[in-house]
């Protein structure tokens, strides 16, 4: 079809211009797409805005874009366009000319004026679609630097350096140097309080161990100031192992590889063969026990703590005492004195003391006086003399054998009164009464001494300065086996005590009932372990030894 | 270019950043500190470290792409580094706490550093996604042409309404002079339309004509096909229907706006929330650093 576009340019009425334009087509397209036949370039016409086909004799127009066309003032889809219609584009009027020869349609074109309706003005609005156009994020940026540089660095440092200012600071809201506290002190240290300066006394230096030492001041170092290896501690300091500001988790830590750290080569960190073995772990790496014994030092009549030394069946330890375990232990009983017989068990000699670390001491009225009666006169056997020196028991002795002598003299009435200004003379008869004393005490006491009593448990020795005289030698029973770790008896009741200490089997007082490592690793296993019950090096040593025993080289 | 930054020479800082995050991983569960993990071992420092000199390079990216004659790498490689080692961030820092968190400077350093790094994932997001909204919504047009459209169909509904008279008039009429858009920055956001319309009030009330709220020109179409299922005039209903007609196409044009005002608004502004957190960290970072080695 022929299609005729008259495009109407400036003027009005007769006079206004035109410019025609003929056109060979099928369909005429309509949009401002290139492709389309009659191009309008408008922003608000679609690419494909339109078409005009010619179907049975009609010429019909179709809308394509979704804001639709207005034929004759009513918006459509779709029209069958007779002469003289209006058809509006956008800003673009479409009218239908009567055709004339050659011409199958002729359109006339032309772009409207804006009509004076009221309207959205665009205008107005663009301000308020940019978004956040006044928010400035750079102002905001440099706010919220400023107010955290003050409030998290600059009045917390004022606050730490200036302790003048600190009260002023803590009592009001303003942020000071607490907001830098990395967490919770430790319960025990609640007493310093907010005065951090306490232990971090000068700014961008390391707690020293001196403001540990302030209240910490008896506590022992690891290794003795006069040892030759005090350099291997340099550069540790209390906080290494001590972590502070982690509330109430331990502040001393259980890890053993603080300890195993240098304790699995010591030989590579000491000048000196090391005393003591290497030692990384309870149950995989760890030195048989050595045990500190007794020995008595006749020469300054003193105990002396021996270094620790390895067990093996020879060793022996001497308290100057006589006692068969296995005998005291026997299941079936044990005769005492009085023809009693007697079942024992351990505690009722061996009782903790308060507090369930140690054992209390044995003491004999206590605990053995009930069967080993210090009894001398078959006669009186409930006369006892005391469990003491040898004196007090002669003179004992002498007090009771002059009251007998005496005694015995009266039931025969033949003791004469003395007679008065005789005072200073001894008669015969005080002799003989003197006489008989002494020889019945020293033969009673040598009995006691030599023989029975004292002799059962005790070493004695006849003095060498006179023929009534005996020493007893001292006795100790120690208390140290293990000096450098702790065992708490009251932490194992649930063992019994011959779990531990074969003292069924000890038939004698020098055996040593400690227990062999092995015996422990039954239950203590490693720290790592999976199973058992863990145990670091902490469970059974300190770190801080107040007294440790010089160390026998191995 | 939405996209385009993550596959940067194939993936490269990704794979930088992966690395560094396993590795840290790696060195966090195999290291086992005497006492609890804390920022304070060796590890911890390390791990601090590199947090610290990576938040420092990482705003450096505002400095890099204003320079425009830089040719210290591309932008583009520039902006693919800062957000697979700012993700790696997230990890390594957290790390470096060892978990142990409290009301203090230190945690508050740490916070401030999650939320720059959520905010910069979520402009990662929007860049990545909303270009593709944002065109789909348009619809080939443009926000000005909208307005145009807008302005056309009002025109129209205009000139129909003097036909029509009372009381559609007034509503078209007002509605079109109480349209409403855009606003704060919560109503461009949430993509409210705060457009009125007058309508006559009901019976009782003192006032002949009350002022309601028009969301996407919904009351006026609901009061129009109501005067249009009363109408008996058939050129008064033909005319209505027309009305109806320019006023929904009206209505589709505002809910387009209106959505491309917030799709708009979302990707642009979690930079507003970046920037500012990004320097709040930066002080905070520098109150952590020296308050650690000023109570040592």
């Amino acid at each position: 079809m022929y299609v005729l576009i008259r495009r109407l340019g400036t003027g009005s009425g007769p006079t206004r211009t035109f410019k025609d334009e003929e056109l060979a087509v099928d369909k005429l397209s309509i949009g401002r797409g290139t492709d389309q036949e009659l191009l309008l370039p408008g922003d608000r016409v679609a690419y494909q805005h339109a078409e005009i086909s010619l179907a049975a004799g009609q010429f019909r127009i179709r809308a394509l874009a979704s804001s639709g066309i207005t034929v004759n003032g009513r918006s459509c889809k779709m029209a069958v366009l007779n002469s003289g219609d209006q058809i509006l584009i956008a800003d673009y009027r479409l009218i239908v000319l009567p055709s004339s020869e050659g011409i199958d349609l002729a359109l006339s074109l032309e772009v409207l004026d804006q009509q004076d309706a009221p309207s959205v003005d665009p205008a107005r609005f663009t301000t308020r679609l940019d978004v956040l156009q006044n928010w400035r994020p750079r102002r905001w940026a440099w706010l919220l630097f400023t107010v955290l540089l003050l409030g998290g660095l600059l009045l917390p440092a004022l606050v730490a350096m200036k302790p003048d200012w600190q009260n002023t600071f803590r009592s009001t809201p303003l942020p000071d140097d607490s907001f830098w506290l990395s967490g919770p002190l430790h319960s025990m240290h609640s007493t310093i309080g907010k005065d951090c300066q306490a232990c971090h006394a000068t700014p961008f230096e390391p707690v020293k161990n001196e403001a540990c030492m302030d209240c910490h001041a008896d506590t022992a170092v690891h290794v003795p100031e006069v040892h030759a290896d005090t350099s291997m501690f340099e550069g540790e300091r209390c906080a290494s192992c001590h972590h502070e500001h982690n509330g109430e988790q331990r502040m001393v830590f259980d890890d053993q590889r603080f300890c195993s750290d240098c304790h699995g080569n010591l030989e590579q960190r000491m000048s000196d063969a090391p005393a003591v073995e290497r030692a990384t772990d309870f149950h995989g790496d760890h030195p048989n026990f050595r045990l500190s014994l007794l020995q008595w030092q006749p020469q300054s009549q003193s105990w002396l703590q021996s270094p620790r030394q390895a067990v093996d069946a020879s060793l022996q330890e001497s308290s100057h005492l006589t006692f068969d375990h296995a005998t005291h232990l026997d299941p079936q009983g044990i005769k005492s004195d009085d023809g009693d017989w007697q079942v024992l068990n351990c505690g009722d000699c061996h009782q903790m003391t308060v507090g369930g670390v140690n054992m209390a001491p044995i003491n004999m009225d206590q605990h053995c006086a009930s069967c080993h009666a210090l009894s001398f006169d078959l006669q009186d056997p409930q006369r006892v003399v005391p469990h003491g020196k040898p004196d007090q028991v002669l003179a004992s002795l002498r007090e009771y054998y002059a009251a007998q002598f005496v005694q015995n003299r009266a039931d025969g009435g033949n003791i004469p009164a003395s007679r008065p200004g005789d005072l200073n003379s001894v008669t015969e008869l005080q002799r003989e009464g003197l006489v008989w004393v002494e020889n019945k005490s020293t033969a009673v006491a040598e009995d006691l001494f030599e023989r029975r009593a004292c002799a059962t448990c005790h070493e004695v020795e006849r003095s060498a300065e006179g023929p009534a005289q005996w020493l007893v030698k001292p006795v100790r029973l120690n208390e140290e086996w293990f000096a450098s770790s702790e065992f708490p008896h009251g932490r194992h009741t649930q063992s019994e005590c011959i779990d531990c200490h074969a003292a069924d089997q000890s038939t004698q007082a020098e055996d040593i009932l400690m227990p062999d490592i092995a015996i422990c690793q039954d239950c203590h296993k490693g720290q790592q372990a999976s199973e058992g019950l863990r145990s670091g090096c902490i469970s059974c040593h300190s770190y801080h030894q107040f007294d440790v025993h010089a160390e026998a080289t191995p | 270019m939405h996209g385009s930054f993550l596959s940067h020479r194939g993936g490269f800082w990704f794979w930088v950043a992966l690395a560094l995050v396993l590795s840290s991983v790696l060195a966090y569960v195999w290291h086992e500190p005497l006492g609890q993990p804390n920022g304070g071992t060796w590890l911890g420092y390390t791990l601090g470290t590199m947090a610290a000199l990576l938040i420092v390079w990482l705003t450096f990216l505002g400095v890099r792409k204003r320079a425009y004659y830089s040719r210290l790498g591309t932008v583009k490689g520039w902006l693919s580094a800062h957000v697979y080692l700012g993700g790696s961030l997230l990890v390594l820092g957290t790390l470096h706490s060892g978990f142990q968190f409290g009301l203090n400077i230190h945690t508050l350093a740490w916070l401030l550093m999650v939320l720059v790094i959520v905010s910069g994932f979520y402009g990662v997001w929007v860049y990545w996604r909303y270009p593709e909204r944002i065109t789909r919504n348009r619809d080939g047009m443009t926000r000005d042409l909208i307005f145009r459209e807008v302005a056309d169909i009002d025109r129209k509904a205009s000139v129909i309404v003097e036909g029509l008279g009372s009381p559609a008039d007034r509503m078209v009429i007002s509605a079109i002079q109480l349209f409403s858009i855009g606003g704060g920055a919560w109503h461009q956001l949430t993509g409210r339309d705060r457009s009125r319309i007058m309508v006559a009030a009901s019976k009782g009330s003192d006032k002949r004509w009350v002022r309601v709220a028009n969301p996407t020109q919904q009351r006026l179409l609901d009061e129009l096909t109501g005067l249009l299922s009363r109408s008996a005039d058939p050129q008064e209903a033909a005319l209505l229907q027309e009305l109806i007609d320019l006023i929904s196409r009206k209505a589709k044009l505002m809910r387009q706006l209106l959505a491309d005002i917030r799709l708009q608004g979302l990707m642009e502004v979690w930079l507003y929330c970046h920037i500012p957190l990004t320097m709040a960290l930066l002080a905070t970072l520098m109150a952590h650093i020296v308050s650690v080695f000023f109570y040592w």
